[in-house]
C-alpha cells in the first residue's frame, strides 16, 4: 500500500468499526433493571402463579407477543364478550387473595379501591338487574392473564378485567404503564354495607370543578358540544393519537391549572405511587400543552363527557345512554399516546 | 376496487359475521370515524360496532359482496368546498371481537401551504345508528385546528394548516446557490 493511502485506510477502518459498534448497540436489546417496586410486583406475580395447578398455569399464560390476547379486553360482560385466561370464580379463596395481592402491588391504594368498587358494583348489578343472569354479571366473572413471564429484566403484562373493567399493566424493568385501561361503572352509585359507593365519583366531581372554574370566554373554547358522546378511543382503538380539542393549559390561570393537575392526578394516581411519580411530573411539565374538552351541560350532576389530551396522557370520561340515565352509567379510558401496552418502553431506541 | 382486492375484505366480513360482536347501546350500530390528514392524502377509518340486538341484521348486511362499496357511496369528503374522491383501501378489513373496520383514502394532489378546511360527512344509515367522528393528530407538518360537529356527529369540519413546501423549496434553492458560489470562489482563489 502506498504511504499516501495509509491515513485514508485508517480513517476508513475507524469509521467502519465505529459504525459496526453503533449498529450493534442499536440492535442489542436494552438491559432492563428493576427497582424495588417491580421486584415486589414480580414476587407477587410468582406467588400467585405458584398457587396454580399446571393446567391453570397453562390457561393463564400467553406469549408477550400475543397481540390478539393483548387487545382482548372490553367493557362488555362475559355473557356478551369472550375473554381468555382464568376466571376469578374458578379460583380458590387463596388463589383469589394472591391475585388481589398482585393487583395491590401494581395499583395505588386508591386505584385498587376503585377496582374493588367496580367489581362490587357489578356484583350489585348481578343481584339487582333482571339481565344479570343472562349476561353473566358479578364478581366471579372477572378474568386474569399473563403475557410473558413475570420478570425483572424482560417485559411482561398482567391483565385483569371483566364487565366495566380492563386493567392492562405492562411491566418493563423499573417502568410500569396501565395504558390502555378502562374503568367504568354501572350503577355509578350504589350502597354496600350502609356505605354509598361511587367508583368513579372523584373523576366526575373534579371534572365539574374544572369546567365550572372557567370564565364564559374559556367556556366557549372548552365546551365543544351541548351533549355527551361515547368514547372515541375505547376498546379496539389501540395506537391512535387524537388531535387535541378544547382549551389548552396555556390559557388557564394558575388556580385553574391546579384543578387540571388535580384531575390528571386522579387518573394517573391509580398506578402505584412509585411508578405514578414520573408520569405526574411529565404531566405537570406538559400542562400548557394539555387540552381539556367538555361535552354536555356544566351543572353538577348532569350527564357530561370530558376529554383530556396531553402529550403523554389521553383520558375520556363518557356517560352512557344505555340504561336511560347517563349519570348512572359511565365508561372511561386511560391511554398514553404511542405507549399502548408499553410500546414506547419496549421498542428499540 | 378489483375482485382480487375485494376478496380479503369479503372473507374478513364473513369471518366477522360468526363472531359474537356486541356493544352498547343494544339497538344501535355504532359508527366511529377517524380522519387522518397528511400533506398527500386524507384517510378515513370507519369502525362499525353493532349493538346486541343488531348483530344478526348487521351480519346479514355486511355479508353482501358490495357492502364496502355501499358504505363508500354514503361518505362525502371535501376540501375547501371542493369534493374529494374517496377510495376504498384494499387494506384487509380488521375484524376484532367488537368492531368491523373499513379504510378509505383520498389523495391530495397539490395541497398548497396554509389554511384549509376539510369536511367529512357520514350518511351511512343501514340500521339505526349512533355516530362519532374525530381527527387524528396531524403528521408531516399538518397542524390540526378547530373541529366542529353537527348535532348527530355525522358531519365533521376540520380547520387545518398545511406546511409551505414552496417556501421550503425556495430555501433549498437559495442554500444550493450559496454553496455553489462558495465552491466557485474557493477554486478561483487557488
Amino acid at each position: 500500500m502506498k504511504k499516501a493511502h495509509l491515513p485514508l485506510a485508517i480513517c476508513l477502518a475507524c469509521g467502519l468499526s465505529g459504525f459496526a459498534v453503533y449498529a450493534h448497540s442499536a440492535q442489542a436489546p436494552k438491559a432492563l433493571t428493576a427497582d424495588a417496586t417491580t421486584k415486589k410486583i414480580v414476587e407477587a406475580a410468582d406467588a400467585f402463579l405458584a398457587t396454580l395447578s399446571p393446567e391453570q398455569r397453562k390457561a393463564v399464560s400467553f406469549a408477550f407477543t400475543d397481540t390478539r390476547q393483548r387487545a382482548n379486553w372490553s367493557n362488555l360482560p362475559s355473557g356478551l364478550y369472550r375473554r381468555a385466561g382464568l376466571k376469578m370464580g374458578d379460583l380458590t379463596e387463596a388463589q383469589q387473595k394472591a391475585a388481589q395481592m398482585l393487583l395491590q402491588g401494581i395499583l395505588s391504594k386508591q386505584g385498587y379501591q376503585k377496582v374493588t368498587d367496580i367489581v362490587n358494583g357489578d356484583e350489585y348489578l348481578r343481584q339487582n338487574d333482571r339481565m344479570g343472569e343472562r349476561l353473566n354479571f358479578g364478581k366471579a366473572e372477572f378474568y386474569l392473564s399473563f403475557l410473558g413471564k413475570p420478570s425483572q429484566t424482560s417485559p411482561w403484562m398482567f391483565q385483569f378485567g371483566g364487565h366495566h373493567l380492563a386493567i392492562n399493566a405492562t411491566v418493563v424493568g423499573k417502568n410500569i404503564t396501565l395504558a390502555p385501561s378502562l374503568p367504568a361503572a354501572q350503577p355509578a352509585k350504589y350502597t354496600l354495607g350502609g356505605k354509598t359507593i361511587q367508583p368513579l365519583g372523584r373523576e366526575m366531581t373534579k371534572g365539574f370543578a374544572l369546567v365550572q372554574a372557567l370564565t364564559p370566554d374559556q367556556h366557549k373554547t372548552a365546551v365543544r358540544a351541548p351533549y355527551f358522546i361515547d368514547l372515541m378511543l375505547g376498546p379496539g382503538q389501540d395506537g391512535k393519537t387524537l388531535a387535541p380539542e378544547g382549551i389548552p393549559g396555556s390559557q388557564l390561570t394558575n388556580p385553574q391549572k391546579k384543578l387540571l393537575m388535580d384531575l390528571l392526578g386522579e387518573w394517573i394516581g391509580n398506578l402505584n405511587d412509585d411508578d405514578a411519580a414520573p408520569k405526574l411530573a411529565e404531566a405537570k411539565a406538559n400542562l400548557d400543552k394539555t387540552y381539556f374538552a367538555w361535552g354536555g351541560p356544566t351543572t353538577t350532576g348532569s350527564a357530561a363527557y370530558y376529554r383530556i389530551t396531553a402529550p403523554t396522557v389521553l383520558i375520556e370520561y363518557s356517560p352512557q345512554r344505555m340504561g336511560g340515565d347517563g349519570t348512572n352509567h359511565t365508561h372511561c379510558i386511560y391511554r398514553e399516546p404511542s405507549n399502548d401496552y408499553g410500546a414506547k418502553l419496549t421498542s428499540p431506541q | 376496487m378489483t375482485t382480487a382486492q375485494s376478496l380479503p375484505l369479503l372473507s374478513s366480513l364473513l369471518a366477522f359475521c360468526a363472531l359474537p360482536a356486541l356493544a352498547h347501546p343494544r339497538d344501535e350500530l355504532g359508527q366511529a370515524s377517524y380522519v387522518g390528514i397528511t400533506p398527500s392524502s386524507v384517510t378515513i377509518e370507519l369502525s362499525l360496532t353493532p349493538g346486541e340486538q343488531l348483530v344478526a341484521p348487521f351480519a346479514a348486511l355486511a355479508a353482501k359482496p358490495d357492502y364496502p362499496q355501499r358504505v363508500l357511496t354514503d361518505l362525502c369528503l371535501s376540501l375547501d368546498g371542493k369534493p374529494l374522491m374517496l377510495n376504498l383501501l384494499p387494506k384487509p378489513l380488521t375484524t376484532g371481537e367488537q368492531s368491523t373496520k373499513l379504510y378509505f383514502s383520498a389523495p391530495l394532489v397539490s395541497l398548497s401551504g396554509g389554511k384549509h378546511t376539510l369536511r367529512f360527512e357520514n350518511h351511512h344509515t343501514p340500521l339505526k345508528s349512533a355516530y362519532l367522528a374525530a381527527t387524528l393528530a396531524g403528521t408531516d407538518g399538518i397542524q390540526i385546528g378547530q373541529q366542529t360537529h353537527d348535532a348527530t356527529q355525522q358531519t365533521l369540519t376540520v380547520a387545518f394548516q398545511a406546511p409551505n413546501h414552496e417556501w421550503n423549496l425556495t430555501l433549498w434553492l437559495v442554500g444550493a446557490g450559496l454553496a455553489g458560489c462558495l465552491i466557485y470562489a474557493r477554486k478561483r482563489r487557488r
